[in-house]
């Protein structure tokens, strides 16, 4: 089927810098996640991919052809946009054959392909209504089969099911995946929901101010995140910030191990890789609160000199709120100078 | 208190609130008025008494004199009507897709006219294109001497009701225009629609509202006005405007020129008839 291959891609407003020049492979079948805060060039760049932005510069090839100055009704790109893009004067029949029809398709042929459409989403007895006799979700539904009735080589997702509740967009964030697992279709699907990305995507992209801060699986990202930046926007991270001094430094009474060079160091650990041990002597830190989340505890620590610690334990540790603990840490990642210079894995 | 009750309560309290509009327009524009459509039917008998008569009716449709002026009229009006709206449609078009100083620079100009009494509208055209206008002066500057003024022509009005009828027709496209949104646009790009076919197959569906409020509320305006057709217009034949008026002060004939005055009347209801349902459509649609 298909590939994508963004080069050197690049966008300025006027003198905003919405996108530095990034590079990014796409492989055949892949469902990619582009995450990051707002504002930081997502929307841009799947706008570029799909035709309705000129990039400053740089390619975009799918299938190795270079698409960068096609406008988007001649690109093999399909697009979801996150609210509000169906035509209310249509039925939804009409909305989703208005592609077809335009390629000059028979009658029958579209009737055909509409159904078949209708019926991948879930919503084969809708076709006679107007998008506003539909629910959010179903006009989602509606759109997504607008797009994939066309058979686009790929398929652009910017926030589709922002507007919706989360029961919802969890809901179809899972049927979305199942069809385009199904269909195999090459996919980029925006969000600025660490769980949508975690969830579905094949690979992240995680994207801060027009940059590409790290690519890799939902387990790389959130394991072995390169840079202090995604290792505090993707989950719970405590950042500490330490002086190591031969090889190692402390955050209180914690020894975390940093074979590198003295100097500042920036040290992160993921809650759940923090035990917490009574303490005798008063020493460690102080349990402030204690949230009850289903099968784990979410617990807010403090120690003497006011560094915070977040910590997640499995339900059944006794720990109760006013102790003290000595916080045992498990796992750790050296930052300096915004990169991941070291990392300590459990044994 | 029941829900019944209550509504019905509320619904009394809504309609004291109406009263005093409803009886003053009821007072002074209904109650007159129907006293002249009756006086158009209801004659005074020669031998005392009334009897029921269309003859006035008959008269004026029968009457080529009048039959041309109503002819002169209706020409006008859809001529205005169609002229406006390809005037403004594309203006509309214009600043509804592009940003920037120049779309406002244009909607200024265009919204000029809202701000200038129609009598010098009236005036201003008369010496811009009238003969020995300015038009005309400069024109001949540049060495062409063929200038016909559309002064005192069937022309001279449709030129003074565009410049009349615009600010209020660019505002209402402009608003229908506002709605339609740009990811709709986006999306039909993007299964393939070029310029042209976006335009045809999703922005007018998507303003045919806006175009049907357009269209009554020029068709009414137009239809009816006396200050351009008698400011600008020929005299013969010429737009029941200001044959009604001159019918009734010159040839001082009240009865023809309240029958003059009903069949307007009862065209521009037409108007009015289609611009309520269109509104009344839309509140069903919404509620839906
Ligand atoms: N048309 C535009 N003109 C000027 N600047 C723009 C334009 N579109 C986007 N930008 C800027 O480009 C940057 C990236 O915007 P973009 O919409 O891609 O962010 P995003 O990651 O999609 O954010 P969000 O999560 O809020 O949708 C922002 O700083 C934004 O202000
Ligand atoms: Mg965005």
């Amino acid at each position: 089927m298909s590939t994508l291959e963004l080069e050197n891609l690049g966008k300025k407003f006027g003198a905003v810098v919405a996108l530095e020049p990034l590079s990014l492979r796409i492989s055949d079948g892949e469902l990619i996640c582009l995450l990051g805060p707002s504002g930081s060039g997502k929307s841009t760049l799947l706008r570029i991919i799909g035709g309705f932005e000129m990039p400053t510069g740089g390619k975009v090839l799918i299938d190795g052809a270079d698409v960068a100055r096609t406008p988007p009704e001649k690109r093999p790109t399909a697009m979801v946009f996150q609210s509000h893009a169906l035509w209310s004067h249509m039925t939804v029949e009409g909305n989703i054959g208005f592609g077809l029809k335009l390629r000059g398709l028979k009658k029958a042929e579209i009737a055909a392909k509409v159904d078949a459409a209708l019926r991948l989403v879930g919503l084969a007895d809708y076709g006679k209504r107007h998008p506003a006799q539909l629910s959010g979700g179903q006009r989602q539904r509606v759109a997504i089969a607008r797009c994939l009735v066309l058979e686009p080589k790929i398929l652009l997702m910017d926030e589709p099911f922002a507007s919706l509740d989360q029961h919802l967009r969890d809901r179809l964030r899972e049927e979305v995946r199942q069809i385009q697992k199904k269909l195999g279709i090459t996919t980029v699907f925006v969000t600025h929901g660490q769980d949508e990305a975690l969830s579905i995507a094949d690979r992240i992209v995680v994207m801060s101010m027009g940059r590409i801060e790290q690519v890799g699986t939902p387990a790389e990202i959130y394991t072995y995140p390169q840079t202090p930046f995604v290792a505090g926007f993707i989950g719970d991270m405590n950042m500490l910030k330490a002086v190591v001094t031969s090889g190692a430094a402390r955050v209180g009474d914690v020894q975390l191990d940093a074979p590198v060079p003295d100097g500042e160091a920036l040290f992160a650990v993921r809650p759940e890789d923090v035990t917490l041990t009574p303490s005798l002597n008063g020493e460690g830190v102080r349990v402030r609160r204690i949230v009850n989340y289903g099968p784990v505890l979410k617990i807010e620590a403090e120690m003497p000199d006011g560094t915070l610690w977040k910590v997640q334990t499995l339900k059944d540790v006794p720990v109760t709120e006013g102790a003290c603990y000595h916080p045992i840490v498990s796992r750790h990642i050296v930052f300096r100078e915004d990169r991941a210079v070291h990392r300590v894995d459990p044994v | 208190m029941s829900a019944t009750a209550m509504s019905l309560r509320s619904g009394w309290r809504g309609l004291a609130f109406i009263a005093i509009p409803v009886t003053a327009i009821a007072i002074f524009l209904f109650y007159p008025a129907a006293l002249s459509i009756i006086g158009t039917l209801v004659r005074p008998a020669p031998g005392g008494g009334y009897t029921f008569s269309l003859q006035s009716y008959i008269f004026f449709f029968t009457d080529s004199y009048s039959l041309a002026n109503l002819a002169r009229t209706l020409w006008t009006t859809v001529v205005t009507l169609v002229l406006l709206i390809a005037v403004n449609l594309p203006i509309a078009l214009y600043m509804r897709f592009t940003k920037g100083r120049l779309a406002a620079v244009i909607q200024a100009l265009a919204l000029f006219p809202m701000f200038v009494p129609g009598i010098i509208i009236c005036y201003a055209l008369i010496r811009y294109m009238g003969p020995n206008g300015w038009l005309q002066s400069l024109l001949s500057l540049v060495g062409f001497h063929h200038y016909a003024s559309p002064h005192l022509t069937p022309w001279g009005p449709v030129v003074g009701l565009i410049w009349d009828g615009m600010p209020l027709t660019l505002l209402i496209l402009i608003s229908g225009l506002s709605n339609v949104s740009d990811a709709s646009i986006e999306a039909a790009r993007d299964v393939g629609a070029g310029r042209l076919r976006i335009l045809v197959s999703i922005i007018t569906p998507e303003i045919t509202h806006s175009l049907l409020i357009v269209s009554a509320l020029n068709f009414l305006g137009i239809f009816g006005q006396v200050l351009m057709p008698f400011m600008l217009g020929p005299t013969n034949p010429e737009m029941m405007g200001p044959f009604m008026l001159r019918t009734f002060s010159s040839v001082r004939d009240p009865l023809q020129a309240s029958t003059q005055a009903t069949i307007t009347f009862l065209i521009c209801s037409l108007a009015g008839v289609a611009y309520v349902r269109s509104i009344a459509r839309r509140q069903r649609e919404d509620r839906t």
